[in-house]
């Protein structure tokens, strides 16, 4: 379904011949109602308004009259100095990417009064703005293994972990939507920023405009400034950007892609270090790859590399499939280490690991996977799988001992190898019914905690089983 | 502080309505729903996030659902029959498992917490853990609230709505969606269908909205 544009007829800036099918109303600004005398389907929506003339929860009001998920809506501020061709050409990217919305939840909506009052609040009742919060689907959250991804990077401290089950305080949620691209199992999501909606908007704005073009993932907080050949993605927080979906802008036709950091006011998150992060790392891997850097990190647009190979190269759990088909395309066996990476690789010290499985059992993408056949046990590894988390060395008992950790690295043969074996191990088996008890590693580390004096008990539990220690 | 009190005067029709909506239908409930669907026109409930549920609503009370086969409905989604109830309507059953008398107690604890509230049941209402009833709860705290708004006693307005966010944040909010996705399982269209939803849409936005009115009132 295609977004219908509206756009203030109120001094307007864009000329109605750039965007034919846009339908201009006098004084939306003033009077967002006036939507509602349009006489199209508009349940997906592009508002094209002036900035300072009109107050959010007045235009969210109108929008929900008119039954549209006010969330779903796109809006354009348009200024005078913008370009009438620039406005049309990001006016098909909101298109695009209004016309991917999915709808939205009730969890989804997070009421907030504005601080200052506008001068039409004090005679009308009063109105909340609403942002799109996060929503957490407790069926796919690996909380119950362990993982706790999102508390650790939340910057409001809005996730909590207890008892196995995260719990969302959405009062404290910003929201930055980092939580939503991190989450390594995808329980995490907002409507306002999905793959799909990305990449409507990407390809729209590729294929749109006559030559090669930037993109630029910028804060939505803050003013768009699309420029000749740039042109602007808003995020929830810049620093939400994985460097893969730079990358996949490559992919997809862009000619350049980067993260922009919230300038000299500095982020009011204090998160800008993500979006650098994240420029780097994809500059390292077009390095890596033999690639012009300057791609991610550079203020020119270069020729594009496109590769239509990658089926929803923003996807979760996609960053290994862009990394290889960029690999593929230039025929390097790339192999480079960068903490911001998006796949990871674990190394097991095989002496100080027990063979405990709690990596695994912990692992929510499941890269890392214990295996038992007869009376023996393997930690078998996928890279393709590894979104770097570290879950897997939060979880371990001996990381003390240097038994376990992860490196952010991105290695084309790892990555091509599919699974492998980090470590392998007898295991201890009941003498009665023959079932499998424990790794034998871990039994022997037992054994050393416990010490000489508990000889005894360490052999029953390492003899029989469970069901069969009644019969000692 | 008189548009507060507009809106709480809104928020506590819309419980009491949601809430007699939810009792087992008969023709006088249905009349009344008809008839009191006029008093939210004009309040602009377009102003809030739960309207378009509202609005689904609307149209299938406009549609005159009948009776029968709203009775028949009720049954069984919310009945106990042989098999099950597909969502039982009380909130024990979400809370608290059924052996070692643990919905009494459930109950009992519940019921203090509306004598506290100066609250007693009236013999004839539905069990205290039922939607309904906790509907009907909130209501009355809203009206309360309304009262202080209209009498210019902020603080204590203020004060009811810290004990609608506790209401909300125990009971309603914890309970609700887990019930309203039981409720959508069983019955994927309707005059049910459409009231969960609204009832979904209309108690987080609660949970949220008053926590944000309170929020708002410190920053003053």
């Amino acid at each position: 379904m295609t977004a219908t544009i509206i756009l203030c007829g109120d001094a307007p800036h864009i000329d109605a011949t750039e965007i034919p099918d846009a339908i201009a109303v006098e004084g939306l600004c003033r009077d967002p109602g006036r939507m509602g005398t349009v006489d199209v389907d508009p349940s997906r929506i592009v508002l094209v308004l002036h900035p300072g003339s009109y107050h959010l929860p007045d235009v969210q009001t109108a929008l929900r009259s008119i039954d549209v998920d006010p969330l779903g809506a796109q809006i354009m501020d348009t200024a005078q100095d913008d370009a009438a061709i620039l406005l049309a050409v990001a006016l098909r990217g909101l298109q695009a990417r209004a016309s991917a919305f999915a709808g939205s939840s009730a969890e989804h909506a997070k009421p907030e009064f504005p601080r200052e009052m506008s001068r039409r609040g004090f005679f009308r009742p009063l109105a909340p703005a609403y942002v799109a919060a996060p929503l957490l689907d407790h069926t796919i959250c690996a909380a119950t293994n362990g993982c706790r991804a999102c508390v650790g990077l939340c910057p409001q401290a809005a996730y909590r972990w207890q008892s196995g089950k995260i719990s969302y305080d959405k009062d404290a949620c910003v929201p930055c939507g980092r939580c939503v691209t991190t989450c390594p199992t995808g329980a995490i999501e907002t409507p306002v920023v999905t793959a799909e909606m990305i990449e409507a908007q990407v390809t729209a704005l590729v294929t749109s405009w006559g030559e090669p073009i930037g993109i630029r993932f910028v804060c939505s907080r803050g003013a768009l400034h699309h420029r000749p050949n740039w042109f602007d993605v808003a995020v929830p927080c810049s620093s939400m950007v994985p460097g893969s979906w730079l990358l996949a802008c490559l992919l997809i036709g862009a000619g350049a892609a980067t993260a922009i950091p919230c300038g000299d006011a500095g982020c009011p998150l204090g998160l800008d270090q993500g979006a650098i992060e994240a420029n780097d790392f994809a500059s390292s891997v077009l390095a890596g790859c033999g690639l012009e850097s300057g791609m991610v990190v550079g203020e020119s647009v270069f020729e594009p590399i496109r590769d239509g190979g990658v089926d929803a190269p923003f996807a979760r759990h996609r960053a290994a499939d862009v990394l290889v088909a960029l690999a593929a395309l230039t025929n390097r066996a790339m192999d480079l280490t960068h903490p911001a990476a998006d796949t990871g690789v674990v190394q097991i010290d095989e002496f100080a690991c027990t063979m405990c499985g709690q990596c695994a059992k912990t692992c929510p993408t499941h890269a890392l996977v214990e295996v038992y056949e007869g009376d023996l046990v393997s930690l078998s590894f996928d890279a393709r799988a590894c979104v770097n988390c570290t879950q897997c060395v939060s979880s371990c008992p001996e990381l003390g001992r240097g038994a376990i950790a992860v490196t952010g690295r991105v290695s084309v043969e790892l990555l091509t190898g599919g699974r492998r074996d980090l470590n392998r191990g007898s295991v201890a088996v009941c003498e009665i019914c023959g079932k499998a008890i424990a790794p034998t590693m871990m039994m022997d580390r037992i054994g050393d905690i416990l010490g000489e004096e508990f000889e005894v008990t360490l052999a029953m539990l390492g003899s029989r089983c469970l069901d069969c220690r009644g019969r000692w | 502080m008189i548009e507060w009190a507009e809106d709480s005067r809104t928020r506590q029709g819309l419980y009491r309505f949601i809430g007699v909506a939810l009792r087992p239908p008969d023709s006088y409930r249905l009349g009344m729903l008809a008839a009191s669907r006029y008093y939210f026109t004009g309040r602009e409930l377009d102003r809030f996030a739960y309207s378009r549920a509202w609005r689904r609503f609307d149209e299938h009370l406009d549609g005159g659902a009948p009776l029968q086969s709203l009775e028949v409905e009720y049954v069984r989604l919310f009945g106990v029959g042989l098999s099950g109830t597909p969502a039982m309507p009380t909130e024990s059953s979400y809370r608290v498992p059924a052996r070692d008398g643990g919905i009494a107690d459930f109950i009992s604890k519940i019921q203090r917490e509306y004598r506290a509230m100066g609250l007693v049941s009236a013999g004839k209402a539905e069990a205290p853990d039922h939607i309904s009833t906790e509907m009907e709860v909130m209501s009355y705290l809203c009206g309360v609230e309304a009262d202080a708004w209209e009498s210019g006693q902020g603080t204590q307005a203020l004060e009811n709505l810290g004990l609608e966010a506790r209401f909300l944040e125990r009971h309603l909010a914890v309970w609700v969606p887990v019930f309203s996705r039981r409720v959508r399982a069983a019955t994927p269209s309707g005059f049910y269908e459409s009231l969960i939803d609204l009832l979904h849409a209309f108690v987080i936005h609660e949970a949220d909205y008053v926590r944000a009115v309170l929020r708002r009132s410190e920053q003053r």
